[in-house]
Formats: structure tokens, sequence, C-alpha cells
């Protein structure tokens, strides 16, 4: 009987790096080609056939940085360093305030069974089935009434439909998983509720709450539609002042490659530093909550 | 021979491009009709060794036969093995009754032929009464016996019992392996029970194979086990209480045991080794008797289980315990004779744990 | 009262009533095994008594302090989980440590005290250690060391030994009498092992259907279960129970069973009613050839039993029987003939389960 494993015929091998590399190249090329862009002037882009072979400037982040954006039709400014000092506030204050609400509400709901318990629970959650749109023309309305259009605080209220619910149901996941034992040795011991939640419970989902975090500042610095609608341009994230680039006078592809460029490297250098963390807490999140 | 194992390896990647070895080039052949044991406690290898005969675990080096066939490269649906598990496995929306009868009826077998199967088999295990349920509703004892019964119904070429028994109350426990053992017997089924536990492996096997670090330290019948120990760990691992274990050296009148200020031993029939060799002796806890010899311990608890009484007695700066099957009319504090027969002794060598020499009460 | 005393302690999830009033006093220095088939509450109790369990409601006394109303960390007791339970962040110093840190004891005494409970384990070696670098039994030593270190006055022991190894709680077992003596301490362990309960118990509490079903000395629930159930859960292999229907006899009932007839020294008002004859593995003997009172079965299967086999036989009146014998067997198919040591004979009403009393003046004669 014929053999098959590592010592047998290189055959399967081979298709699978085949595999692997076609893969690779679908989901990379348009990250690669992004990039390529970011460093080529628009009339290097359009030319027809593209080339490889360009000399590299680059205006693109120059002029993002600065501010200015010269064109055939003149000079525009551009306020893209102050949309990316939006995103990072936006992302991380919204963050900070679902972990603060989130992972005592997450311990609740894992620990104790309350009435409503888990009908508040798909309640939070089903935040996410809803489409944006659907809530974001009474919540424009509301938020003129209370003041709160166009604000900072409004903006983070908003974010919290986005990251509440996610870091809820990972980090409940995680709460879950671990055996209430510990806490209650802990508690017999002679420690409060409070330092057995503070000493025992967060440091054991420490994983899940630091994934659920990463993942909640990548949705939260990914949204569109909400800052779209609830936010003039000084409070608007990089995502809706990439919008800026589409002018009168045509596409800054450049620019707009520059600054695709520019605001996707915290998440992706977030992501990467805690990779580990991320699939682990993602994986047990998925199977738990 | 229906099972060969031939130097069976399973190698898993490790973290940082190291590797752990979980299996270690196992041979091992049981014979058609056999019961044979894989025992060792958790991490020896032994449910890798049973992954990778059922099909679930690819094998990293070394083949296996199952009934005249090379099976390490089949999928597990045509090894012809059927298999008890540990977590149960029972298909949740089917009840207890269709679980056990699935893979009957699946492999052509006439259904009111199959009806009887799954009716001895629940009648066997005492699941009569539940054999309508689904497995959400049962308890891990009634879903094990269940899962057993299924294995059991089939008929394979291979049976693989994964810890069977382990969720059932012990009162039950102690009937099951019987019947199982006699069930196997009567159909002339060929079985690899795995298990940590010995008294389920000395209760149902025929042989056993106790491994430790993914190696086989022996193989053999329950009596050779426990007769001839080839190290002192099969010694210590099999028997309750575990064997008493006495540091020695080998002097030229006999057996000086370190830290016991008594005159040398005398071991006839015993091969000594050399003069000054360090040794470990090993005496059963039934073999060792209270009331006359050439020690003297101090009782540090003597408690009756019922069937039997187990004496704690300190030996010098040495502990060890005596078994009797009967009360035993000693107090806490005093201090008794107590001693041995020569034949029943077993040597080993301190440094590397291997069996010198035994008793010849075990020949 | 100095040590631990409960009364009243019932336990309810929604309509489901667990533990239904349990009433149990554990004196200073005592070890009270509490035994039953898992599920019947066991863990839920010792939770209750820990202040661990909000759905128990329970009276709850600790060196007649009343704890009832107060929390975990402010009754003042030592607890050991079956699952180790360490806290998996700490090293086993830390660990063993914790109980001292939420009282306020300096540093140095925390050294001095942890250095002396894990001597006294036998861990010292490995204080430095994540638990996750402990052997199975480094571990349940740390919990048990964690569980001492703060000088309780009530133990309280889920199963520390049943994740263990063989051998390993073999040790344990001899250790702990000696351990639970010097920690001075009421004692409650749970266990599911009928030999750890009468290694290591001054008095055992069956718990079944949410009451204490008895409370004696083990040996008095060994050879006197007061009903079936407690007489099936003491003993390995368990207990014989054959179908009889018993009649009045000379000095209490005759019982006719499995092919055996014989006389026992219980009330008469058992004559006629359907009753179990309870007989102890290790009480029949075997023989083939044929004795006097012996009763004629079939060998259908042997399982060895540390020293002992367990033979499973049919008597030839139709009941599977349990014997659990020293020495060799015949082999299976074999006919022999079965004697039974009648002098612990039990006899249970089959309706009740409640054991059929022994008639007051036939103690001496029976002992």
């Amino acid at each position: 009987m014929a053999r098959i494993d590592g010592t047998g015929s290189p055959i399967p091998r081979i298709l699978r790096a085949i595999a692997l590399v076609v893969v690779l190249v679908f989901f990379l090329f348009p990250i690669l080609w992004i990039f390529l862009m970011s460093f080529q002037t628009n009339e290097t882009i359009l030319a027809i056939p593209p080339s490889l072979a360009f000399t590299p400037t680059l205006i693109n982040y120059t002029s993002l940085i600065s501010g200015h954006l010269q064109t055939a039709a003149g000079s525009l400014d551009l306020p893209f360093m102050h949309n990316l000092f939006n995103s990072v506030l936006l992302s991380s204050v919204s963050v900070l305030v679902s972990l603060v609400l989130g992972v005592p509400a997450a311990y609740a709901f894992a620990r104790f069974r309350f009435r409503l318990g888990e009908d508040i629970a798909f309640t939070l959650l089903s935040f996410r089935f809803a489409p944006p749109l659907l809530v974001l023309l009474p919540l424009s309305l509301y938020f003129k009434d209370l003041g709160l259009a166009n604000t900072y605080t409004g903006l983070i209220w908003v974010y919290q439909l986005i990251c509440l619910p996610l870091i809820l149901w990972i980090v409940r996941g995680y709460f879950e998983d671990a055996s209430p034992d510990v806490e209650y040795a802990y508690r017999v011991d002679g420690h409060s509720w409070w330092r057995a939640f503070t000493r025992i419970a967060i440091p054991l989902a420490g994983p899940g709450i630091a994934a659920a975090g990463l993942l909640a500042f990548i949705f939260a610095w990914n949204n569109f539609v909400f800052a779209l609608i609830l936010a003039s341009a000084d409070k608007q994230p990089v995502t809706v002042g990439a919008l800026a680039f589409v002018t009168a006078s045509g596409i800054q592809y450049g620019q707009i490659a520059a600054a695709i460029v520019l605001s996707i490297m915290p998440t992706l250098a977030l992501a990467l530093y805690a990779q580990r963390w991320l699939v682990e807490g993602l994986s047990l999140g998925a199977v738990k909550g | 021979m229906t099972l060969a194992l031939t130097s069976l390896s399973k190698t898993y990647p490790g973290r940082h491009g190291s590797s752990v070895q979980a299996v270690r080039s196992l041979d091992l052949r049981m014979d058609k009709g056999e019961i044979v044991a894989l025992l060792g406690s958790s991490g020896c290898g032994k449910t890798s060794t049973l992954r990778m005969i059922a099909g679930f675990e690819s094998v990293t080096d070394g083949g296996i036969t199952l009934a005249g066939r090379r099976i390490e490269t089949l999928t597990p649906d045509r090894r012809r093995v059927a298999m008890a598990f540990e977590g149960y496995a029972l298909y949740p929306p089917l009840t207890i009754e269709e679980n056990i009868g699935f893979g009957l009826t699946a492999r052509g077998l006439d259904r009111n032929e199959a009806a009887k199967r799954v009716r001895e088999m629940a009648d066997m295990l005492e699941i009569g009464p539940i054999l309508k349920g689904r497995p959400a509703g049962l308890s891990g004892g009634q879903q094990q016996r269940a899962s057993l019964a299924r294995a059991l119904a089939r008929d394979a070429d291979l049976h693989l019992l994964d810890e069977p028994m382990g969720q059932l109350e012990p009162q039950l426990r102690a009937i099951l392996r019987g019947r199982v053992k006699a069930a196997l017997k009567a159909r002339g089924l060929t079985a690899v029970l795995v298990t940590h536990d010995q008294t389920e492996a000395n209760a149902m096997a025929d042989r056993i194979a106790v491994m430790e670090a993914g190696v086989l330290q022996q193989y053999g019948a329950p009596s050779e086990l426990r007769d001839r120990p080839a190290n002192l760990l099969v010694a210590t691992f099999l028997g309750e209480p575990p064997m008493n274990a006495l540091p020695a050296t080998v002097e030229p009148h006999g057996l000086h045991i370190d830290d016991v200020a008594e005159d040398a031993l005398a071991l006839p029939g015993v091969a000594l080794p050399a003069v000054g060799s360090k040794v470990v002796l090993g005496i059963r806890p039934h073999r060792l008797h209270l009331g006359a010899g050439v020690w003297r311990g101090q009782v540090i608890s003597n408690q009756w289980l019922g069937d039997q009484a187990h004496v704690v007695l300190a030996l010098g700066s040495r502990i060890v315990v005596a078994v009797a099957h009967q009360r035993v009319p000693v107090r806490v504090g005093e201090t008794v004779p107590l001693g041995f027969g020569a034949e029943h002794a077993h040597l080993f060598d301190a440094a590397s744990g291997r069996a010198l020499a035994h008793g010849t009460a075990s020949a | 009262m100095n040590g631990l005393d409960i009364h009243g302690l019932r336990v309810a999830f929604g309509r489901n009533e667990l533990l239904k009033g349990i009433d149990l006093t554990v004196a200073p220095g005592e070890t009270l095994v509490l035994f039953g088939p898992s599920g019947c509450g066991k863990t839920v109790l010792l939770r209750a008594i820990a202040g661990l369990e909000p759905a128990a409601r329970a009276n709850v006394r600790i060196a007649g302090r009343d704890v009832s109303t107060l929390g975990p960390e402010s009754r003042g007791l030592g607890m050991a989980f079956q699952n180790f339970a360490l806290y998996p962040h700490m090293t086993a110093r830390e660990n063993i440590a914790s109980p001292l840190q939420a009282r306020n004891v300096t540093p140095a005494d925390i050294e001095t005290r942890v250095n002396e409970v894990a001597a006294l384990l036998r861990i010292t070696h490995v204080l430095g250690h994540s638990p996750k670098e402990l052997s199975n039994g480094q571990k349940q030593r740390t919990a048990l060391a964690r569980a001492l270190v703060g000088k309780p006055k009530v133990l309280l022991l889920d199963d520390p030994l049943r994740n263990v190894d063989a051998k390993l709680r073999y040790e344990m077992r001899l250790e702990l009498p000696r351990l639970l003596r010097a920690a001075g301490a009421a004692t409650i362990y749970v266990s599911q092992d009928y030999r750890e309960a009468m290694g290591l118990a001054d008095r055992v509490a069956i718990l079944l259907d949410g009451h204490i079903a008895q409370l004696a000395p083990p040996e008095e629930i060994y050879d006197a279960p007061n009903s079936v159930k407690v007489a099936r859960l003491f003993g390995d292999p368990p207990i014989n129970l054959l179908p009889c229907r018993p009649v009045a006899g000379p000095r209490g009932v005759a019982v006719s069973a499995a092919g055996w007839q014989i006389n026992l020294a219980v009330e008469r008002g058992a004559a006629g009613r359907s009753c179990l004859l309870g007989i102890r593995p290790e009480a029949i003997a075997l023989s083939q050839s044929e004795q006097p009172g012996a009763a004629r079965a079939q060998l259908i299967a042997t399982t060895p039993l540390h020293e002992r086999l367990v033979v499973l036989l049919r008597a030839a009146t139709g009941e599977e029987v349990v014997a659990s014998v020293l020495g060799a067997v015949p082999p299976p198919g074999s006919a022999v003939w079965l004697m039974a040591d009648t002098t612990h004979a039990l006899l249970f009403d089959a309706e009740s389960g409640a054991r059929i009393p022994a008639v007051a003046q036939m103690v001496e004669h029976a002992a």
C-alpha cells in the first residue's frame, strides 16, 4: 500500500504551495497596489497601460501632512491630520468607555442568573443587527435637540453601539470559561468580592479583554456612516475625511492611497502586535459566546 | 494475531520548533479475542495510541496491522473498528435506542436483528428505561453507558474503549466490568481498553500494557505485572495500596535497609547483586505480616475498611503499609514485630529502577 | 458548641429543593465525611456553609458565633476544592499566602507561616513555581496548604483527592489524618470513595435525596446501614440484594433466597412481607463440591480487584450474585456451591428500603 506522508511524493506539497500563493496574491495584491499608488502621482497612476516602473514620490504624504494639496484646479486645504487625530481620539475613548461599562456587565451576565438577564444581553447584541441607517435619522434629530450633534461626546456615545456589544459578548465567553471556584477560593481566603473581581476574574480574562478591546478599536476606527451623518468636518475621522479627495477637478488617487496607508497603520500595528491574543480571544469567544 | 503495532511513534510539533514525542516506537501484538488494557497516568501516550489505531490521529512513524490489513493510512470509517469515546460522542438528535442501532442498520444488519442487539446491550448496561430518551437529558454516567452500548453492539475487527467507565457510579462500575468482559468473551471480540484506573485494567484485561512518557514499560498478564514487575514504576503503579519500597544497600550477609537500624536481612532464594550496590526492596502490603518477624514498627494508623485492614507503621524513618483481610488488634502508638517471606521480595536497581530479582513466589 | 453547627440548612433552585433541612454538628478536631452519590448536593452543602451559595437558607454557627448573614470572606473558614482552584497567575507561595494577606499579617509572619505549612505538606521546593508548573499531586498539596495556613476553625474539603492518581491518593489518605489532627479544626470532608471515607472519618454523614440518611461511625454504616440505598453506597463490589419473602422462624425470621435457607434474628414483623436480603460479597465463599447449606450457582465471570477476585455468579434459582474471594476460582462456566457467612446478613423491607431491626436480645448472640 502506498504511504502518504512527509517522505512520500512531493506533488501534494507543491500543489499546496501553489494554492497558498494564489490565495495570498488574491488577498494581498490590493493592499500592495494601494501601497504602490501612494508613492505615485495621479498621472502615473492613470497611465495606460499601468506600469510598475515609476519614480517614487513622497508628494502625496507631504501634502497630507502639511495639509495643502496642489491640484490642476488650484490649492486645496486638507484637514487630514486632524481627521487622523479625530479617529484616534474617538476610537480609543469609545473603547475605554466600553471596557469600563462592558467588562463588569459581561462579568454579571456570566456569573449571575437574574431576571431578564438573557434578554438584556441579547438586546445589547441586537444593536449590531440593526442597519446603522435605521437609527441614524431619529438619532440625528435627538442629537440636535440635546445639543450633542457635532460633539465628540455625542459620537463616542453612538460608537458604543459598535464597541459595547462586541466587548460584552467576547468577554462574557471568557468569564464563563473560567471556573468560578477560583474566585470562590479567593473569597473564602478572606478577600472582598471587589478584590476577587479585580485580582482574580479580570487578570484571568485578560487575553479576552485585550482581544475584545482591540477588535472594538478596529471596528470603531473603520466606522463611516455614524460620523458622516452626525459630525461636521472638524470632528470627522479619516474614513469620512478621505471623501475630500474626491474633488471637483477629479479624484486624487495618489492622496487617497497615501491616506489609506496612513489610516490603516495604527490598526495594523496594533493587530500585528496583539495577533496571538486576537486569535486566541476570538476563537474562544466564538465557541463560548 | 489480530492487531500489531510496529515501531509506532507519534510526534506533535511543539512551540518554537520543538516537538513532543507522545508515543515512542511502540511494539504491541494482540490476539483475536483478547482484551488488552493500555494503562498509564495522563500524558503517558495511551490516548494518542488509541487515536492512531482509530484513525483520528496520523501516524508519525511505524505501522498498524489489523486482521491482516495495513490500516495506518486508511480513513477511520474503513478500518472496521468500533469505539466508545471518553466524551460519549452520542448523536444529540437521536434517541439512545437510535444511537445504538444506527451503526448496525447502516452496516446492513437486518432491522429485527439490530433491535435484538440493542435490547441485549440495554439489558447488560442497564439503560433499558432510557432507550427512548435523548442524550441531552441524561446524566454523564447514562450517556457513557449508551456510548459503550453503541460500540459494543457493533461487530468490528477491533473495539476501542476509551475510559469507558470513568463516569459511572462506583457501585455500577464493579458489576459492569464483569458483565462487559463476559460479553466480549462470549462473542469472541477483540478489545483495547484505555484507562488510568489500574483496578479497571486488572479487572477486565487479559494483558496490560503499562505506558509512561510515551514508552511501553511492560506488557503482560495482570499476574505477571503483579508478581514480576519489570521496574519500580510498574511495581508501584499497580496494586492498591501501592508496593512498599525501601531503599537498601547490599552487604556481605544480606540486605541492609537504609535508615532502619536493623541487622542485615538474609533473603534466601533471592539473587543479590554485588556487595555495595544500592537497591530498592519492594514488598506488597498484603505480604507484610504483623505479629512476627525481624522488624519492629510503630503503628501510625489502623484503618478497617469493611473487608480489609490497612495498618500504617513507622519503620525507622520509613513508612510502610500492611494489609490484612481480617481486623488487626493493634493500637496506634504500639510497637509490633513485622516481617515478610523472602519469597515475596522484589529487588530493583536504585538508580534505573530496573528489576534485579524477584522472590521465588514470583517464579 | 465550639466547632461547626448547622441548623435547618435548605437550598432550593426554583421549585427543585436540593437540600431539605440539614442539621449537622462537627466538633473541633473531628473529621466528618460527607458521602453520597454524585449530584446529591454535597458540594452545594459545602458552598452553603462557606456562604458561597446565594440560594441557601441556613443557620450556621462557627465556634459559637452566628455567621449565617456574613459573606464568605468573614466566616473564617478554610476550603479546598475538587479542581484545586489555584490562582493560575500567582506562584504557589502567593497562593498559600492569600488567606494571610487578606488579614493584614505582616510580611515576615506570612513568610514564616507559609514556610511552616509548606514543610508540613512537603512542597517547600516548589513554592516558587506557578500552578501550571506543578504536578497534580503538588497542586493538591498547595490547595490544602492554602486551606490550612490561616488555622481556620472550620475546614471544608471538597473531594480533594478526586483528581490525583491512585498512588498519590493513597499517600495522602495516610497523611491526612495526621494533618487534620494537627489542624484541630472541625472538618467536613466530601468523598465519593467509601474506602477513603472509612479511612478518614470519625463519623460519616450519608446525604441522600436532600436529607442526611444516616450519621454514624464508618464501621456502623458498613455493618448496619439503615436502608438499602445506604447499604449499596458502602462496599466495593456492592452488597448483594436478593428478593425474598421471609416467614416467621425460631428466633426471628427464616429467609429463602438464591438457594440459601437462612435464619435471621430480626423482628418477626417482616414475616410475609416482600424483603431484600443483603449479603456482602466478601461474606460469600465458593466451593467446587457440595457443602451443607450451600447454594448451587454457575460462575459467569471473574474480575480481579486488588488482592481479591470479584466473581459474578448466576444462582440456580436465577439471581445474579457477586462474591469477593481470596485465592483461585474455577473457570467461567463452572458449577460451584456458594456458602454464605450470615453473621452480618441484613434484611430490608423491599418497599420502603428500611432495614428490619435486629431483635434486641439476639444482638449478643450475633456478636
